[in-house]
């Protein structure tokens, strides 16, 4: 097992370090220039080249890349160019519990509902409750957060005034861009769920739970939900990863001042820092999440440790 | 059992590591982040605190007004470093300077008055009396600070560029002399002067659209590199201080009741600025009292708003640059160099009707500049009219008289063998669909069918105009008078001198004219409207329409203005609660 996990662990050092350099040199591959992309005023090519004397943007690019990778190991992401004064680390420390809050408040409250829509599908499979589910479902995978969210905002904010319409002031106004992004979360999950318990019931386990005279519930519980769960927590790490880093769109709509806008700005206007930045930090997420639920994984399903 | 306990430690791991992050929003200043929500602090009681010092805060609160606006806020407050308008909007409403924008008229703001040397070389500004919001004495040497830095050319300053027509500060820029060497003097606490090397109108107009503002020295040395990044790193001499700053997100404002004119104007105690990026949240935001101004309203929501939506002038314009030496081949250079070439283009355009079709913000315009250009007197365009240039609606019979001159000047038979362009413009839903259009234009009135329309990325594009990349480019910027800024730009020695190499010297000699008078007298305008009708007439730059501001503002807040020069302006609004 140790020999498992220090494997684990060296794969995932070497592939953040394969995230840091590849980004750093596919962001400065991008055709332009920052300073003069960032003004919004016609700048003099003798102001642009002081500027970026300024910035360190006129030093041969591998000598750039050596003095990243040495602020890198010492987690200093330096300061953005499109944000003067802000360093990437104070925008990361600032922004990124709120993206934060926001994905895990969505996942905490869809990941038990969507299970618990999907046990009752499968168990009212052809029943008129299976086909409501399975329609809302449907729904909420095809129907887009964009417009979802204005419908929310249209009743609950501007007819019912229950909630803001948007911003980031107070619980209340995160109920709205919560729920926004529960909607495909529940449906996504609800499926998920369904197929899995169908697919169970035809394993050879469940008829010797049934032969052996277990009762419903204790069928249904012991073998049949727990089973169909165990392939959904390799998916966990990924979606709140995803759900971390994708809730953009409903930032943007909600003005929410996450980490989302950010990460899309700072390409656009190619932001070295930011978006290098940016890209390691959740690079550095997205690899942590996988080695730990990898680890996990391996514990509960002993046939991975083996093939390992 | 181990590997039960590792599991559960491993999910704990997990949860914990992504449940790190998460926590209460609070802002870096743990200030409210509204004004409602400052309302509501302020409002609140202190937990230590009595009844009796609960209600006048109460009452405080209650006499407090605030002010949402949906707009754009700072990307930075580095006063060094803005590029963006955003920006400059903001410090309007926090930084003093000499002179400020009130609309279209220039205003005394710190300085009391100046004085011009007999040979129009020397301005001497005399300073007022006021204090930074430290409690501070605002001084001329801040001034004077703030332009040694700026022009330092160690410091990469963006505002470096705003500053070089001062007396040899392109030279202290190349670092071929002494900062003393420039043609700025500090002459006591209250005063300093600034030279140029020829007599310019346009100098007090210079220093109002492009601001110094006082900082001092010991505070700019303090913060370094975070200047401009917080509330504590901003020192404030204007009308607010910032209260909360989130850039590019959002800005919350309070009045300071020591700035020098604070019993005069900007009579709200907050003012938040949000930046909502989905037009249907703004829309909404606005209807649901969430908010009191929403400027640039998208034009999808104007009819929904259409009972507060007032029109105000952007400044904002279109242009088509035809180049007049073509970067293909010489063929092409031969072509646009032809003047009745570029007129049988010109006329092919109906300039009122292109605009509006693509949003009703947009008014077709055949002038540089904006239709509300106001003098003393009234509006410049109507005070000023050009009757020599191709009318904005453009005459498609004309348009085809004009290209069968040109192919018979050129030795062509057919206009199909003219040689390729390139018309380039960079990605945006609207460029792309007014490119088209006038691309498709030109072939449907003058059959030309040899101009290809390309775009590219924002930065590849701006690199391909400072490159001289692109025969034909499609660009948005500012109509502000000519002779100063963007026009600059294109005179002999300017930054896009090479896109109109060919013009006639006429038009140059124009340009050099309006230096001569006092900016805002007849004589200037007159000056002016003499250089744009020349600068027209040549058909390289091409105005296509203006695009004007429909900001929606709530019934509660009377007398707000939208200036170009500024952004949103607070000075004398009313807020009737």
């Amino acid at each position: 097992m140790k020999k498992y996990i220090l494997r684990r662990f060296f794969i995932s050092v070497f592939t953040i370090w394969m995230i840091a350099t590849a980004s750093f040199f596919l962001v400065h591959m991008l055709p332009g220039n920052p300073v003069a992309l960032n003004s919004q005023r016609l700048l003099s090519q003798e102001t642009m080249n002081r500027m970026l004397h300024y910035y360190g943007l006129d030093k041969p690019l591998w000598q750039q890349y050596l003095i990243y990778m040495k602020n890198l190991l010492h987690g200093d992401f330096g300061y953005s160019i499109q944000y003067t004064g802000q360093t990437v680390n104070k925008m990361i420390a600032t922004k990124f519990p709120i993206s934060c809050q926001l994905g895990m408040q969505a996942y905490i409250f869809s990941f038990p509902i969507g299970i618990l829509f999907g046990i009752i599908s499968a168990r009212r499979r052809g029943k008129p409750v299976d086909y409501v589910l399975v329609a809302l479902s449907a729904v909420g995978v095809s129907v887009p957060v964009f417009i979802i969210a204005t419908v929310l905002q249209l009743i609950f904010a501007v007819k019912l005034k229950l909630f803001p319409v948007a911003l980031w002031e107070s619980f209340r106004s995160t109920i709205l861009p919560t729920l926004t992004l529960s909607f495909s979360l529940i449906a996504g999950k609800s499926r998920t769920m369904r197929t899995l318990m169908l697919e169970i019931l035809n394993e050879d386990y469940m008829r010797t739970a049934k032969a052996k005279g277990l009762n419903k519930f204790q069928i249904v519980w012991s073998h049949q939900i727990r089973n169909a769960i165990i392939p959904m927590i390799p998916m966990m790490g990924m979606e709140i990863v995803s759900l971390l880093m994708g809730s953009f769109v409903v930032e943007q709509i909600f003005s929410i001042p996450g980490l989302g806008a950010y990460f899309v700005t700072s390409i656009q206007s190619l932001d070295y820092t930011m978006t290098l930045g940016l890209t390691v930090f959740l690079g550095i997420f997205v690899v942590a999440a996988n080695f730990l639920v990898d680890l996990l994984y391996g514990l509960i399903d002993p046939r991975i440790r083996v093939a390992e | 059992m181990k590997k039960k306990i590792f599991a559960g430690i491993m999910t704990a791991a997990l949860a914990i590591s992504l449940l790190a992050g998460c926590g209460t929003y609070t802002t870096s200043s743990e200030t409210a982040s509204s004004p409602a929500a400052a309302e509501s602090t302020a409002a609140a009681p202190e937990a230590s605190g009595t009844d009796e010092a609960a209600e006048p805060a109460a009452e405080t609160a209650d006499k407090e007004t605030s002010v949402t606006i949906l707009y754009n806020p700072c990307v930075t407050l580095n006063v060094f470093q803005s590029q963006s308008t955003s920006d400059f909007s903001d410090y309007y409403l926090i930084m003093s300077s000499l002179f400020r924008y009130y609309g279209d008229e220039i205003e005394n703001d710190l300085c009391t008055d100046y004085t011009v040397s007999d040979d129009g070389l020397t301005y001497t500004f005399n300073l007022r009396e006021a204090k930074y919001e430290d409690g501070s004495d605002i001084v001329a040497g801040d001034f004077v600070y703030y332009l040694e830095y700026s022009l330092n050319p160690e410091n990469g300053c963006a505002s470096q560029q705003y500053f070089n027509w001062i007396s040899n500060a392109d030279k202290y820029l190349a670092g071929e002399c002494e900062w003393s060497d420039v043609g700025v003097k500090l002459i006591d606490d209250h005063s300093f002067s600034i030279s140029i090397d020829q007599p310019d109108g346009s100098v007090i107009r210079r220093l109002t659209g492009d601001p110094i503002f006082p900082i001092k020295k010991e505070f700019v040395e303090k913060w370094g590199q975070e200047l401009g990044s917080s509330p504590e790193s901003i020192l404030c001499s204007g009308a607010y201080s910032v209260v909360d700053l989130q850039p590019d997100v959002s800005l919350t404002l309070k009045k300071r009741d020591d700035w020098w004119n604070a019993e005069n104007e900007f009579p709200v105690d907050n003012v938040f600025i949000q930046k909502v990026s989905t037009a249907s949240t703004a829309a909404s935001m606005f209807e649901n009292g969430q908010a009191d101004i929403y400027p640039e309203v998208d034009a999808n929501y104007i009819p929904q708003l259409q009972d507060y939506v007032t029109t105000f002038a952007s400044g904002g314009q279109y242009y088509v640059w035809i180049r007049e030496q073509g970067m293909s081949s010489d063929e092409v250079t031969k072509v646009l160099d032809n003047d009745n070439f570029r007129l049988a283009l010109v006329y092919a355009l109906d300039r009122s009707l292109i605009g509006p079709a693509l949003d009703p913000n947009y008014i077709g315009t055949n002038r540089v500049v904006y239709g509300n250009y106001a003098t003393a007197t009234g509006k410049y365009v109507e005070e000023y009219p050009l009757e020599s240039i191709v009318p904005v609606e453009g005459d498609r019979e004309k348009a085809v008289e004009y290209l069968n001159l040109a192919l018979e000047e050129l030795g062509y038979s057919d206009v199909s063998e003219l040689p390729e362009m390139l018309y380039l413009t960079y990605e945006d839903d609207k460029m792309k669909l007014l490119g088209e259009t006038i691309v498709d234009t030109w072939k449907q009135v003058l059959g030309i069918t040899s101009i290809q329309f390309q775009q590219q990325t924002i930065g590849t594009a701006i690199g391909s105009l400072y490159g001289g990349q692109y025969d034909i480019f499609q660009i948005s910027g500012s109509s502000t008078l000519l002779g100063t800024e963007e026009m600059s730009y294109f005179q002999p020695n300017g930054e896009f001198s090479f896109h109109s190499t060919n013009w006639d010297e006429n038009v140059f000699a124009k340009f050099g004219e309006i230096k001569n008078y006092e900016f805002g007298t007849a004589e200037y305008y007159k000056a002016v409207s003499e250089a744009e009708e020349a600068f027209l007439n040549e058909n390289s730059l091409v105005p296509l329409y203006d695009i004007t501001n429909s900001t929606a503002v709530s019934p509660r807040v009377k007398n707000y203005m939208v200036s170009q020069n500024t952004g949103y302006m607070l000075n004398y609004v009313e807020i009737d609660d």
